[in-house]
Order: C-alpha cells, then structure tokens, then sequence
C-alpha cells in the first residue's frame, strides 16, 4: 500500500506523521492515558521493547517536558459535527459542549495539529527504555539496548535507574529505588501459527512482568500489549496475582481486526511472600499456575461446583441473573459460569472486564477517511526497522535486475 | 419430559483446519499410516495409493483446548506433545479401527515442547527439548502409564524458535536449538541416574539473519568411509544453511569458548552468506558448509533425506510459501588436501535447488514427516489449508537412469547413433529435432530438419526409447524436410503436414508413409476432431481440422485410420478474412473453431460437404482461443450434448451451453474461471470415471503443469523453459498420473515420463487463508477468503459408515483484495464483496452433464466507485425488488456511508436508489428491514459499538437519501457479527462485539399506521464477558422449544445461549464447547434453520468445522 492510500485507509497513520510521532502506536498510550489516568503522581518509568520509540516519546513529552495533550489530538471533527447533526448522540452532548464542539469546529484546517499545553517540567523524572533494536535518543530518557528475555538485563535495568546500585554488592535483584510504571509495547514478528504467537507473545509478557517485579513500587501500575486469542483468560487469572484491578483496553486507535489489546494491571500488591525469582522466572513451570491455585483457595466459595465433562466443557446451563444497571437503557446480564474457572488441564480461567478506550469522536483505525485534493502525504517521522530478510529482497531484486 | 432448549447438543461431524503435525508410521503388516496433529486431535490415515475415500483409520482426542505440535512414534508407541502437553498412547489401537478408545497417558513439561524422542534401547526412557534450550528426561511406565518428567537440564537458556534431538547413545542425546535470534546452538546432554543430566556446548553458529524456524541433524558417511555428522537450518532469512557439526576431538576449546553467557544485546548479526559458496569465509570454524537461498518466504522446516550419489545427499524444506522443495547437498569432501588430517578438516559442500513441490494453496506448510525406507524417501506435507499430502520419491536412488525425476535429454546424435552407420556418413551438427508427436504411451514420432522420420519405441521401464528409422520414398523425402505438423490420429497412425501443404497418412504396422491430400497453402495446424484415445476398436475414420497459413478457411479431412485414405472433404468458408483459426472442435455435428482474438464461430454442414457459419460471437477474452472440447453428456439423457469448453491464453476457460431451436442458434456463456496456472492452457480432457473430471494443462511460469480442476489437484509439474516452445502431451483418461510429456530445449528433445503419481493427497484441503465470509442457500455453502478467491461447496453430512464431507464444486478467482462478505440469494444468485469497492454478482447453474462441477460466471460487476476506489464494502444485504424488478442491494461502506442500488441482470447494471452517511465510523453491519417507497428500512452496526436505524426521504432528482430514525449504544466497539430473526412482528437481533460481549435486541413496530410502520429498539440486553475475546461470528437457529443464539470468538469457544424473546427477558448460557477454527470469522447454518430437525453448523476461519445441532 503506497503512503497516500495509507494515509486515508489509516488515519492514526496519517496524524502520527502530523504530529510528529514515531509511530501510530503513541495515540493508543494516549488513550490508554486518557481512560485509565496513567501518568498521574508518576515520575518513574520503564517503557520495555520500546523501538521505535513512539511509547517513550509520549513519556518524555508528558512527563519531561511537561506537555499535555488532550483529546483533540485525535478527534475527528467531522465526525463530531456529523453526530451532532445527525442527533446520533444526544445524550452525550450537553448545552456547553455543543458550544465547545462549535467554536471547535470553526478552528481552521491549519490548525488541526494537536492541541498541546505545556506545564512546567518535572526535574525527579526517570524513565529507562529498552529494545533489541536501536533507539534514537529521546530527550531525558536512558535507553538500553537488551534482551528484556534475558536474565543478565535485570541488573543493567536496576543500574540504569539508580546509578549507585552495584550488582556485586547488592543482595537482590529488587530495586532500591522503585518505579511507578511499567509498560511493554512488545510483540514478536508473528508466523501466523496461533497458539506459537500466543505463546511467544505471553513470554515477553511474562519477561515485562518479571522486570516489573523486581522494579515496580506496591500500588505501581503495569501496562502490556496481549493477545486476545485462546487460553487468553488463562493469562487474566495469572496477572490477577499482582494487582488489584486487572483490564483489558483497547484503544479506538487499536483495529477492531486485529487481535492487539492492552492489559492495564492497576494497584501492584504481590502476595505475601513472594519474591521475585530470576531462578524460577515466571511464564515456564507450574509457579504461576500455582499461585493461582493458592488465590482461589483463599477466595470464598461462591456457587457450587457443577459437572464438568472430561472435555472441559460443561453440561448444565447457567441461569443469568440481570442486574438492575440499565445504563442507557441497556439491561446488563450477568452470566456466571464458574465451571469455566476450573480447567483442571490448563489452568484456571478468568475474564478481565473490557474498556474501549478513547472516545467515541476519535479518530476510528477501521474507517476511510476521505482527504482534500491539495493533503500532501507526510514522511514517516522514522523508517521502518529493515526486516530480516531484507537481504534475500535485495538478492532477487539484483538478480532481476541481471536477467533483464 | 418436557424438551428443553437446555438439552440442545453440538457434535463435531467435520474438521478441515492446519495440520499442525505429521509423523509417518509402517505398521507391521506393511501398511503406512499418516499420523496428523489436527488441532487437539489426532487422526490416522491409511497411505492408499490412488484411493479417494476411506483414508481415516481413528480419531482420538489427546488434548483439551491445545493443538497438537508434534507427533513422535517409536517402539509401538506414539508421543505426541503441543505447548506444554505430552501423551503416550499405544500405536495399534489408532491404526486397528475396531480397538476401543485408546488408553492416553497424559503429563505435563514447564515449557513450550519443540520436539520430543522415545530412547532407541529403551522403550521406558524419553526427551523432550523446550523453547528455553532444555532438555526433559522423561520415565514412562508402561504398566501404570505413568509419566514422570525430571528437572530440565540447559547449558543456557536462549529463546528458541526449533530444536530437534537425536539419541547418540545410551545415556546421550545430541540437542540442536534454532534461536529467536539466529544463532543455531549444538550441545550433548548426558543422561545420569535420578533424572539428573550433565551438558556440554559443542557449538554455537551464527550467520542466519532471522530467527531459525527448523534444525535437523543427520550422519552421514563419506566416501572414504569416514561419518560426518550434519546440521540443517531454515530461517526467516530465506536460507538453508547446512553446519559440520562432527566431533573433531578439539571440541573442549570450543565448548569452553561458547559456555561464556553473554548478553545478547543485539538484533541479528552476522554476515557470512555468500550464496552457496562460502569457504573463503574469515570464520573458518563457525562457516556454513554450504547455503542457499530457496522459496519465497519464511522457511518453517528442513529435513534430511537419503543419500543420492557419493558423497551427496537430499534435504528437504518446507516453506511458508505453501511448497515443499528438494535440494542436494554434494560435500566436497577434501581428499585433495592429504590424508594426514583428513577427520580434522571441517566438511565444503554446495547445496542445489533440485524439485519444487507446489502442492498445496494458500500460505503455510505447518508441518512435515519423513520415512527413510531402503527404495524410497516419503515425504508428508501438512498445510494450513488442512491437506496432507504424501510425496513418495521413489526414483532418488536410481542412478542408472541418471535422473532424479524420470526424464531423458537427446539430441540429435543420442538418437541417431545407433541408428546409421558412424563410418559411413558423419552426424551432421545441423540436423535438429523439429516436430514430433506420442502415437500413444509406448510409440513416439520424430521428424529431422534433414527430413528422417524416426519412431522411437518406449519398453519397459526404460526412459529413452528404443530408436527405429523410417524407410521414406525417394520423393517424399524432400517434402518431409518442410514437416511442419505432426499429429497423432490414433494409436497407430500420425498424420504429417508440411508447409508445402501436402498431408502425409503414417502407418504403425506397415511403417508405410503415403499422401492423403494436398492444400493449397502452408498447414500451420491440424486438429483432431474426434478424441483418438476413446472408441479405440471402432473409431475407423479420424476427423481433422487443417490450418493453413494467412487463411481464415480451414480444411475438413475424414481420413481412415488404418488405411490412410481419404474418405470426405470439406472447406469450413465464409469466416472473416482476418478470422485468423487457433483451435476447433466438433459438437453435435456442428464444428467450433476458435479464433487468435477470442472470437468463437459455429459452423454447420451444407448439401456441397462444406461448413459456413451459423453464429460468430466474441467471448470475453481477447486472447487466442487454445482448447475447445465438448463436455459429456448426460447419461440415459435423450437429449444431444449441449456443452462446450473454451479454453484462452487469457488464462480463463469458459463453458458455454448451445441453445438452438426453431432454426436459430444461440451461445450462453454459463462459467467462466482460471485454474491456479496460465494464462497459457494447452488442452484439457474430461476424465473416464463415472462422474467425469476435468484435468487441464498447461504452462505456469517455466513449468508446465498437468491439473485436476475437479480436485483442484496439481497431477503433474515439469520444469520445462516455458511455454514457447514445441511440446507433446500423451496421457490416460483413467490412470491420474499416467503421462509422457515430450518437450524441445535448446535444440535437444527432453522427454518425462511417469507411470503414476508420485504423490497422494492423503486428506483434502481447503483455502490456505482465513476465511472471512460464508454463506449457505440449503444447498451449497460458499466461502470467501483472505486468499481473494470465493469457493461454492456441496456438504454431504455424516451418514451410515461415511464421513462427512465437503466438496468443492466452483472455485473464483477474480476478486483482487481478500473477501469481506458473501450473500446467497436464492439458489441461483452469489454476492460477493471486498476490498477495492469490489462488488460481483454471480449466476451460479447446474450443467445437464455428467460432469458435476457447478457453472458459475460473474454477472454483474459494481462500477459506481469512489475516485480512488480504495473504501472496503464491509457489509450488504440484498433482496428481491417488490415491484418485481431486479434486486434491491444495499452496501456498507468503510467510509461510514451506505448505498443502496437497484441491479439488474439485464447488462448487469447498478442504479443508484439512495444514499446516507453515518457518522465517519466504520459500518460493520448493513441489514434490510422492510421495504417502504420501494426502498428498504435499513438497521446498521459500526465500530462505535451503535445500531442504527435508516429510512429514506426524498432527495434531489429521483434518488433518495437516508436519515437515521434512531441510534443507540449497545457494545463498547466495533460490533464484529450480527443475525436477527423474525420474531412475531419485530426482530430478535443478536450481536456479537470486539468487547467480548454478546447482545440482544428487540426490534419491534411504532405505532401507527401500518402503511407507514417504522422500526424501533424496544429492548436491549449484554452479556459482558461472554467470550475471553472477539466474537466474529453469531447465529440465531430457531428449534422447538425457543430461538438459539450460537456465538464464535477469537478465544475458540462456540458458546450456545438461550435468546429470550419476550416476558422474563434472560439470556442464557446453554453449553460451550471448544473449537479448532482460531480466528473464527464466520457462521452458517445448512439446512434446519428452523424446527427441531438436526441442523448442521458450520464455523470457519483459520479452517472450517462443520457441527451437527442435536
């Protein structure tokens, strides 16, 4: 797909490169931001497989440099002023906003670049990012060039954050100084095998929550790309060892298509006892699944057990019981099915609630949007990392090119 | 007791999804069984050899909510392992069909499994090696069927992307891990008492640029007598990179240099890859000894296969590029450099591209087996596209034929040197192989630029055929140098034509060559009226079309077959002068020929015995027309045959169907499609079964390809050069595979031969992408992929002693982005939409014919496209107009606006009813209500998690517009799936969301006049956290005793709820049950939509099941 058809088939595309963001994903740390309040009384962070750095880009312009950017930074005002014309969302407008989406709206197209407010710097900020792949350098921020998989990037994590910290000396691989947030933006090149995705994809998870034990503070949050495909309730119901709150957001940035979500991990409290282990790092062996089971044995029980057939499915069905929330109208049905909870083979199963993320004005990553005749395609703001085979591209090509 | 819809049961009667693995086994009788990881399940199949059906031995659940990833069977057991599940059950009681279920042992490792071996000695000891360069010792009793895995035992523990073990000794394993990162990582692991185990590095490779998908190590022996042990890798590079892995006794340096833990901080590194040739490398130690650049994607597998020739030996990969290729790793072994420290130098080689295996569609090669037995190398493939195929490679160790494929290359001199006296005359360089023809399997005849006519006489296995000159009169030999056709008429007899224009009559039994006729020009062409390899006993005369030079007349010839001699004649006349003649046929009397534009004229016998034509049409190509042949008739049908295929070098063949009455003839074009191969297709036949085949051929880029298009099936591929050159074709119309394939190459006559296939298809597959949309009529079930082709299947449910199954009767290809959605309306009419403001409407047909594929042509094509025609048609409905007048569709934009159109079949035109624009949001979902004002009340869904109501207005001019009547939230996101229901005056709307949620809506009438009724949402209802992820597919089913929803997600539970359609109000959950369709996209219902007959459900996605509703 060429750069201009890009630019309509992809809006976010189109405003990364308007707003001078190394990539499209920076608007979905945005929203993330906007919904769940992620950068409030935050100074220290770890941003993990961060290339190409469009996530750490966001915390140095937040957090450093003190900008804010609100949602106008990815609001469609067409679509706002379709919806208003169209009555399609007359609740969600009152008197005042409608004036605000007016005196919005007559801004001029020059003017549609980001709206940004600058604050006053934050002098005790840390951020440390690390990727396999080079960053370039970001104002403020410590990059690293590591295997966040690796065991011996520990240590050189804890050494960027606190410069006196002394692997020889030091008694653990808990950090002295801890931080408030940890995100992971990561995934790995997919071969289109599922359940290898999947599983390659919750090792660098798994790799992220490790680091984010021996780094994060009681109450820190921890954010991380996952994959919403099977046995993924598997990985909610691990995750809900360590924090409080456990959800999965999708950004309005994020495609519906695709099976990207973000789990927002709010209020880290690690069970008593635990410590975080690079001997027994989590993701392989049976610790994770255990700590599960311990959690469920303390929880009180809730609804009697019910017949499992030997497949894992079950054979009785489960009654909803409506609540009374009728929020717009809407009648929620709770529908419990505890027997999915119990999977003897694979572990125990939970669902995080979901949040769409972003409101409803934003920009939508599945649409077409239409461009003025006079819109000249922008650059990307950085080339694309050169894939691995990049070499055999240029074989062939000088091959043809010979034969010709 | 009262049913309930609580009691409602899902079976799975079907299952076409990856092969996720493969392992080939000979059981002791002799027969060979394909074992395949299909999803959680492990299925049998029995290797049989030209059999279509009754390949399925077992079907044995091993796993829950896992796909099987591996599949190891030794000492009568099988270990099969996925993720990090192993189970050992006995091998006999899946390939005995009467045994009761089998006993499965089940345990589990900490790790992602990438392979797994029983010991060689000892039947209770087994590894496992996991993703983190470990290895599982594993003690299995067989008695209490325990399986107790041991501590992992690592040197370290990089990420891996492929590991492969091999048991050295007793107590050795030999472990070989390909890394995320590139490196290929070799070390020995020895096994000591209580499950503990000591490692050793003895190497670390760098040099892959990507990640390493596949490893395998062999031993081999040298010429010398020396063993060498080998290393094979694969990689998202695109190289095959083959190490000397041999234990050189120097290997403790070694190990001590690599043990080091270093981080690795890098991407990928390294850059000794110099296309094969790569001993002038600086690091001598960690050089590849040979690599190549192969497929055109990501490498998911390497194997070894048997030696072939000294020093040389066979290697398999296997690639996402759908193909399996061969290629030959000759070592150079250094004899040259001195005995002294012969086993101390490391191994050269070169490794060349030998076959390329292209026989499967789509994308992925999942996975692999081979079975190295003293005659053959078998070879299975397993496709994301859920076939497996088995390639027997029986002809590698035949060296006295000194080919690996059964081809021969002669030129002139091959053939005449045994033929005319050496002393007496020399070879002249500038006589050549000009034209020839096969008489039938076992005779082929050529003819020289020096005007000899030789027959060549294939026996036995023999590849090159023995040589015999014919004895040409005196003065024909002149006239046999200007030889510019050769056609077989019959087994026994060829006719030649030369540019002088004189037919010449060729006689088997008598050798005799005499002249039939002369014309009055140069004959660029005959063909064959009448088919030569039918009838053999009776067909007496032989039908022949001649071509001449600059003419559009062309001239009839009925010649007797044996005698030669001329029986009728005819001129076919009154063509066009620029009518430039490429191919004809004859049908009903009536004679087809085809033109070098695509144009197409029927024409029929008058009192003089010459043809004047009744009909010129032009098709759709504008390319010459190369094949016309009749289809079958019907069988026990009064009536003549009335079909005829038409094959062009646009790539496409076309069925038209002949309508004549009342002294008027007509052609309507009734399918139109192109094989996966082109755009030259050099000829077809229908096959002698009872349900005639069609088998095409043809050239696709060099190679020349032999096609079953009923099975969709490649029969034959030969690389040849190209299609410009001269060729011959001889094969059976009963044996698949049976053929000889005569081609001319730089002067030299190359000739490929082959008895019978040399490959099967153990299991059917379907499209090697994601299917995106389905649709069912009762009848047929249509798909349509991200693969941008559109297949229409027939299901033939699970009935006494068969198994279901899906069978493809059409294949489209003409959408150029992947499918959105698919509509049927009616038995008849096939919508279709993509990407690209991509829009057909197909006309979909039975033939009056024996052959059984379904007449399909694309009817109707939206040309009402935006300026850059770039918006996806995400959703349409369509129905019959109420006036009766064509049919009534409306689209769904990615550009959030909405379309309705009035088509006609007529011209297949699109006119423009009404437009509306939501909100810029995506619209997912486009359903008509009912119709007002000729136009429909419209519901939509979008990826703001709204539904909407539309009616229309009156616009400017005659077109209308649409407004929205109401909007209401109902999902968070974008909802993915939607079906409504009739349900008393209103609708039962079920939606499935991008937010896990599924939901439920009542639309009911407002009040009011009837003639003006309008929609409205009475109720709605969400169940948050119905799936664990997306849910892309939902369905309503009405049954006895209420409606059923059925949603699909992403997670891969179908789940079953109760929809309530009134009074208490309460969805339900009613069962769920696991699924092997990952990204699920779509679900349809055959038959039984309604009542409480057993309807069958069918979901798909990555794969397809097919489910029965009990």
């Amino acid at each position: 797909m060429g750069k201009s058809s890009k630019d309509k088939r992809d809006a976010y595309y189109r405003l990364a490169k308007e707003q001078g963001w190394r990539a499209r994903s920076a608007f979905k740390l945005l929203q993330l931001d906007e919904e769940f309040d992620l950068f409030s009384n935050v100074s220290r962070v770890v941003d993990l497989c961060a290339a190409p750095g469009s996530w750490s880009q966001v915390l140095s312009r937040v957090l450093i440099k003190g900008e804010k950017f609100g949602r106008s930074a990815w609001q469609d005002r067409d679509a706002k002023v379709r919806q208003q014309m169209l009555g399609v969302f007359p609740e969600a407008f009152t008197p005042e906003q409608k004036a605000a989406i007016e005196k919005e709206t007559s801004l001029s197209a020059a003017q549609t670049g980001a709206e940004v407010t600058t604050a006053a710097a934050n002098p005790n900020v840390k951020i440390v990012s690390i990727d396999l792949q080079p960053i370039s350098p970001l104002a403020g921020i410590t990059t690293l060039r590591a295997d966040i998989t690796h065991p011996a990037t520990v240590p050189l994590l804890l050494s960027a954050l606190d410069p006196s910290y002394d692997s020889a000396t030091a008694a653990g691989t808990q950090a002295q100084h801890p931080v408030d947030l940890v995100l992971s933006d990561g995934a790995p090149d997919v071969t289109g095998l599922h359940d290898l995705d999947i599983y390659v994809q919750s090792q660098l998870l798994f790799a992220a929550l490790n680091l984010a034990l021996c780094v994060l503070k009681p109450g820190g949050k921890f954010v991380a790309k996952i994959f919403r495909g099977r046995n993924v309730d598997i990985l909610y119901a691990q995750l809900k060892i360590f924090f409080e709150k456990v959800i999965v957001a999708k950004p309005r940035s994020s495609r519906a298509s695709s099976v990207e979500a973000f789990i927002v991990c709010l209020n880290f409290r690690p069970p008593a006892g635990f410590h975080a282990s690079l001997e027994e790092p989590l993701g392989v062996g049976q610790r994770l699944d255990r700590l599960v089971k311990e959690r469920d044995m303390q929880l009180p029980i809730v609804a009697e057990a019910t017949m499992q057939s030997s497949r894992g499915t079950w054979d009785f069905s489960v009654k909803s019981a409506p609540t009374t929330s009728r929020e717009g109208g809407i009648t929620e049905m709770e529908v419990y099915d505890e027997t999915e909870g119990n999977d003897k083979v694979n572990g125990s199963r939970w669902i995080a609630p979901f949040i769409a993320c972003g409101d409803l004005s934003a920009f939508d990553s599945d649409a077409s949007y239409q461009l003025p005749e006079d819109y000249v395609s922008l650059d990307p703001v950085q080339p694309p990392i050169a894939p691995p085979y990049k070499r055999a591209l240029e074989m062939r090509a000088a091959i043809s090119k010979t034969t010709r | 007791m009262v049913p309930t819809t609580n009691q409602i049961r899902l079976k799975r009667d079907l299952s076409h999804v990856p092969i996720t693995a493969l392992a080939l086994y000979r059981g002791p009788s002799g027969k060979l069984f394909v074992l395949a990881g299909e999803d959680s399940d492990l299925a049998v199949y029995e290797a049989k050899h030209g059999e279509h059906k009754g390949r399925l031995v077992s079907r044995t659940s091993v796993f829950t909510d896992q796909p099987i990833h591996g599949i190891h069977v030794r000492h009568g057991r099988v270990l099969a392992w996925g993720f990090c599940h192993i189970a050992i059950l006995p091998v006999d009681a899946l390939t005995e069909k009467h045994d009761p279920a089998p006993v499965i042992s089940r345990a589990t490792a900490p790790d992602w499994i990438f392979h797994g071996a029983f010991s060689d000695t000892d039947p209770s000891a087994a590894v496992l090696a996991t993703a983190h360069n470990e290895v599982i010792p594993l003690k299995y009793s067989p008695v209490t069927g325990e399986i107790i895995p041991s501590a992992p035992i690592a040197p370290s523990r990089p990420m891996l992307y492929s590991a492969h073990l091999t048991w050295i000794s007793n107590d050795t394993i030999l472990v070989a891990g390909g890394t995320v990162f590139g490196h290929v990582v070799v070390w020995k692991c020895r096994l000591e008492e209580g499950g503990k185990g000591v490692s050793e590095t003895l190497f670390n490779f760098e040099g892959h640029e990507g990640s390493i998908f596949g490893v395998d190590i062999c031993t081999i022996t040298l010429s010398d007598g020396s063993t060498a042990r080998i290393l094979a890798s694969c990689s998202d590079d695109r190289t095959i990179r083959v190490w000397d892995i041999t234990e050189r006794g120097e290997d403790s340096v070694h190990s001590r240099e690599s043990q080091t833990t270093k981080v690795i901080n890098t991407g990928f590194g390294g850059n000794d890859f110099n296309d094969g040739d790569s001993t002038q490398d600086s690091s001598e130690r960690s050089a590849p000894v040979a690599a190549a650049m192969g497929h055109a994607s990501r490498i998911w597998g390497v194997k070894f296969g048997t030696p072939c020739g000294e020093n040389a030996l066979s290697i398999y990969s296997f690639g996402e590029d759908a193909t399996a290729q061969r290629w030959r790793l000759q070592i150079s072994h250094a004899a040259s450099t001195g005995e002294a420290d012969l086993s101390a130098t490391p191994l050269t080689g070169k490794l060349s591209h030998g076959k390329t295996f292209s026989l499967h569609t789509g994308k992925h090669l999942w996975s692999r087996a081979t079975l190295l037995e003293d005659k053959a190398v078998l070879v299975a493939t397993g496709g994301a596209d859920s076939q497996i195929c088995l390639i027997e490679e029986s002809t590698l160790l035949d060296e006295r034929r000194g080919s690996l494929d059964g081809s021969v290359t002669l030129d002139t001199k091959d053939i005449l040197k045994g033929l005319i006296d050496p002393s007496a005359l020399a070879i002249s360089a500038k006589e050549i192989i000009s034209r020839y023809d096969f008489l039938s399997h076992d005779h082929i005849l050529v003819t020289t630029s020096f005007g000899r006519l030789i027959l060549g006489h294939f026996r036995d296995a023999q590849l090159e055929p023995e040589w015999e000159q014919i004895e040409v009169a005196e003065e024909l030999r002149g006239d046999m140098k200007l030889c510019y056709v050769v056609k077989s008429i019959a087994s026994t007899a060829a006719l030649l034509g030369t540019s002088s224009g004189n037919v010449y009559h060729f006689d088997i039994s008598s050798r005799r060559t005499k002249l039939v006729a002369s014309m009055p020009g140069k004959i660029v062409e005959m063909n064959c009226l009448s088919n030569k390899s039918r009838d053999e006993s009776d067909n007496l005369l032989a039908e022949v079309l001649v071509f001449l030079h600059g003419r559009a007349e062309s001239h009839y010839l009925a010649i007797d077959v044996s005698t030669g001699d001329l029986r009728s004649q005819g001129l076919a006349k009154g063509l066009d002068p620029r009518f430039v003649p490429t191919a004809a046929g004859k049908m009903n009397d009536l004679l087809f020929i085809g033109s070098r534009h695509g144009f197409l004229s029927i024409l029929d016998r008058k009192e003089d015995g010459s043809y004047y034509p009744i009909l010129d049409i032009s098709t759709r190509s504008r390319d010459a027309i190369t094949v016309i042949l009749p289809l079958p008739p019907k069988s026990g049908s009064q009536q003549a045959s009335r079909y005829i295929l038409v094959a062009s070098r646009d790539g496409k063949y076309r069925i038209y169907e002949l309508d004549q009455h009342q002294g008027s003839t007509l052609l309507h074009l009734r399918h139109e499609t192109s094989p996966p191969f082109g755009p030259l297709i050099a000829g077809a036949w229908f096959t002698q079964d009872k349900v005639p085949e069609l088998v095409l051929y043809g050239f696709r880029s060099k190679d020349f390809v032999i096609w079953n298009e009923t099975r969709r099936e490649e029969l034959a591929t030969i690389e040849c050069g190209g299609a410009h050159r001269t060729f011959q074709l001889t094969y059976n119309e009963s044996i698949p595979g049976r053929y000889r394939f005569a081609y001319t190459k730089t002067s030299k006559l190359s000739i490929s031969s082959s008895d019978r296939m040399a490959h099967e298809w153990v299991k059917a597959g379907i499209h090697g992408r994601e299917i995106r949309s389905l649709s069912s009529n009762g009848r047929f079930i249509a798909t349509g992929s991200e693969d941008t082709t559109i297949r229409i299947w027939e299901y033939q449910p699970l009935g006494e002693g068969t198994e279901a199954e899906l069978r493809c009767v059409a294949s489209m290809k003409t959408h150029i982005t992947g499918l959105q959605k698919l509509v049927w309306l009616g038995d008849d009419y096939l919508f279709s939409s993509a990407g690209g403001e991509e829009f057909f409407v197909w006309k979909v047909q039975n033939l009056e014919s024996d052959y059984k594929g379904l007449a399909v042509v694309c009817e109707g094509v939206f040309t009402d496209k935006s300026a850059d025609a770039d918006l996806r048609i995400m959703d349409f409905d369509v129905c019959r107009s109420d006036d009766g007048c064509g049919i009534v569709v409306t689209m769904g934009f990615s550009n959030s606006v909405l379309g309705t159109y009035r088509y006609t079949s007529e011209g297949g035109r699109f006119e423009l009813l009404a437009k509306g624009t939501y909100t810029g949001a995506c619209l997912t979902q486009t359903r008509h209500l009912s119709m007002r004002d000729q136009l429909p009340l419209l519901l939509t869904a979008s990826t703001d998690g709204h539904l909407a109501l539309w009616r229309s207005e009156p616009d400017e001019g005659t077109q209308r517009k649409y407004v929205l009547t109401q909007v209401v939230p109902l999902h968070q996101n974008s909802i993915k799936s939607l079906d409504m229901m009739k349900s008393g005056e209103g609708y039962q709307v079920f939606t499935g969301g991008d937010d896990n949620s599924v939901g439920v809506t009542l639309l009911g009438r407002t009040s009011g006049s009837t003639d003006d009724a309008s929609w409205t949402f009475s109720k709605r209802s969400i169940v948050r956290n119905a799936h664990a992820a997306a849910i892309a597919g939902v369905l309503l089913v009405r049954r006895r005793t209420g409606v059923v929803g059925i949603s699909v997600s992403n997670d891969q539970r179908v789940k079953l709820w109760r929809i309530p359609s009134g009074g208490d109000w309460n969805v339900e959950l009613i069962r769920g049950e696991c699924i092997g369709v990952a990204d699920a996209g779509d679900i349809a219902a055959v038959g039984g939509l309604e009542g409480d007959n057993a309807a069958t459900v069918v979901f798909a996605g990555v794969g397809l099941e097919a489910w029965s509703l009990e």
